[in-house]
């Protein structure tokens, strides 16, 4: 497991909002720390060089996700992190 | 639903306000007119075109 | 054309091609480019259909949709100058935006989150678009802020080709997190056509052809097209010679002694259009060299050429 970012607020639209260094492949999933899967990355977007994470709450643990604000987020090792970057870097 | 935004006729900038923030200019509707390719009254609008060049 | 740098000396033939401000009326129709004002209701694809039946035309084609209730600069490329549109695609747009947000969150934070999302960002296309929804990097290259007011933020936004700006103030929402939308849109610039002078209405297009076909007094009808030429406005320059033209518009790879003129830096891979002596565009294509490597050539291929836009046999042939 690899650290994705701390939560940083519930969006209105009941995603989880983080911000990471990394930029992770749109449908990996997240755990938390106790390894137990929350949901999954929804969308990336904002500043590339520390992007706005939003992750979609898995139906069964959407009740509990407005107290983790400030928990911190985890995508498996073998994520491909290099997936979004790949096609444009020779602009 | 109402629209907001206006530009001023003198500095064309835009603006939410009732007169420019920027020039003290009057404001103008940017959107354009609506068009329907009958363009019924078309020839009455031409006339009036004329009419305003002419007498200008 | 604006400050190009002298390679060789070489004069162009009268007899051939026309300088784009001088064609006949018919002619410059028929490569011209409408800088509409694009009124809120039709696609894009509609307004294109009733250009071509206002102005009895074959084909039309606009440069750079914008949704049905978006309104602004929506260039129309005529006849032989709807080609030429394509150049446009890939052209920086500006637009006039009014965001709303869906809580208050005072003035210095919709200040940060601007700032923020300007430079390169990240922006997957909205799920009901036609392109793909895999993750891009766009690039803002301004935002002006004009006016904040509680939850409305009016600005002014220059953005390479494809981006998204209704999911632009979308993401700006979830990063604040109380939610936004786009309230309004104007598209103010796209490549070198502006909001200015020669923007026009429907109305006007309408009325200027009318007076042409039943006064038979031309200058309205000039004043709403525009030569094709200003598809290229925004791209980097090589003028050629007279005798290298018809060349490439059969499509052949540009070399070194065609080339007379070209802009200051050129970086391989760039869009370059090809022009005449005259002003008129033959076609565009990719450099394969830079503008000093260019300058110092005389032999090679420089520019790989892409797209052709001239007639073949507007100029003679003085090849093989
Ligand atoms: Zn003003």
């Amino acid at each position: 497991m690899k650290k994705l970012g701390k939560i940083l607020h519930l969006s209105n639209r009941g995603r989880i909002i983080l911000r990471s260094h990394q930029t992770p492949a749109l449908g990996l999933s997240v755990f938390n720390s106790r390894n137990k899967k929350v949901g999954f990355i929804h969308d990336v977007f904002g500043p590339t060089k520390d992007p706005y994470i939003s992750v979609k709450i898995l139906a069964s643990k959407s009740k509990k996700s407005e107290n983790r604000v400030g928990e911190t987020l985890y995508v498996p090792e073998q994520a491909k992190k290099k997936w979004g970057r790949r096609k444009r870097s020779k602009n | 639903m109402k629209l907001k935004m206006r530009r001023c006729r003198v500095c064309k900038e835009y603006t939410l306000k009732d007169h420019c923030p920027h020039c003290g200019g009057e404001l103008e509707v940017i959107y354009p007119p609506r068009y329907s390719p009958e363009d019924k009254y078309g020839k009455y609008r031409r006339m009036l075109k004329k009419q305003m060049s002419d007498s200008s | 054309m604006a400050e190009l740098l002298q390679k060789a000396y070489g004069e162009t033939d009268p007899h051939y091609g026309s300088i784009p401000e001088e064609r006949p009326l018919e002619e410059h129709l028929s490569k011209g480019i409408i800088n509409l004002d694009k009124p809120s209701g039709p696609t894009s694809h509609e307004i294109d259909a009733w250009v071509k039946r206002i102005l009895k035309l074959d084909k039309t084609g606009h440069g750079g949709t914008l949704d049905p209730r978006v309104t602004g600069v929506l260039p129309i490329g005529l006849d032989t100058a709807t080609r030429s549109i394509q150049l446009l695609l890939e052209a920086p747009k500006e637009y006039v935006c009014l965001m709303r947000l869906h809580e208050d969150v005072g003035e210095a934070k919709i200040r940060d989150i601007l700032g923020e999302f300007t430079g390169k960002i990240f922006q997957t296309p909205p799920m009901r678009s036609a392109v793909k929804r895999e993750l891009r990097v766009r690039t803002i290259y301004y935002v002006n802020i004009l006016e904040i007011d509680g939850q409305d933020a009016l600005f002014r936004i220059g953005c390479e080709a494809g981006t998204y700006i209704r999911k632009y103030c979308h993401d700006i929402g979830e990063a604040l997190g109380v939610g936004a939308h786009m309230a309004e849109l104007r598209r103010t610039r796209v490549g070198d056509f502006q909001e200015d002078d020669t923007l026009k209405t429907l109305q006007d297009v309408t009325d200027a052809y009318h007076y042409w076909i039943e006064d038979g007094d031309e200058a309205p009808l000039r004043e709403c097209v525009l030569p094709m030429e200003r598809a290229a406005s925004h791209l980097k320059k090589i003028v050629v010679r007279d005798s290298a033209i018809d060349a490439v518009c059969h499509g052949a790879d540009l070399a070194a002694g065609g080339i007379l003129q070209l802009s200051e830096g050129i970086k391989r891979k760039d869009t370059l259009a090809i022009m005449t002596l005259k002003g008129e565009l033959v076609a565009a294509g990719e450099a394969l060299a830079t503008t000093t490597e260019i300058d110092q050539a005389d032999k090679g291929i420089m520019v790989n050429i892409k797209k052709v836009f001239m007639e073949p046999g507007t100029y003679p042939m003085m090849w093989k």
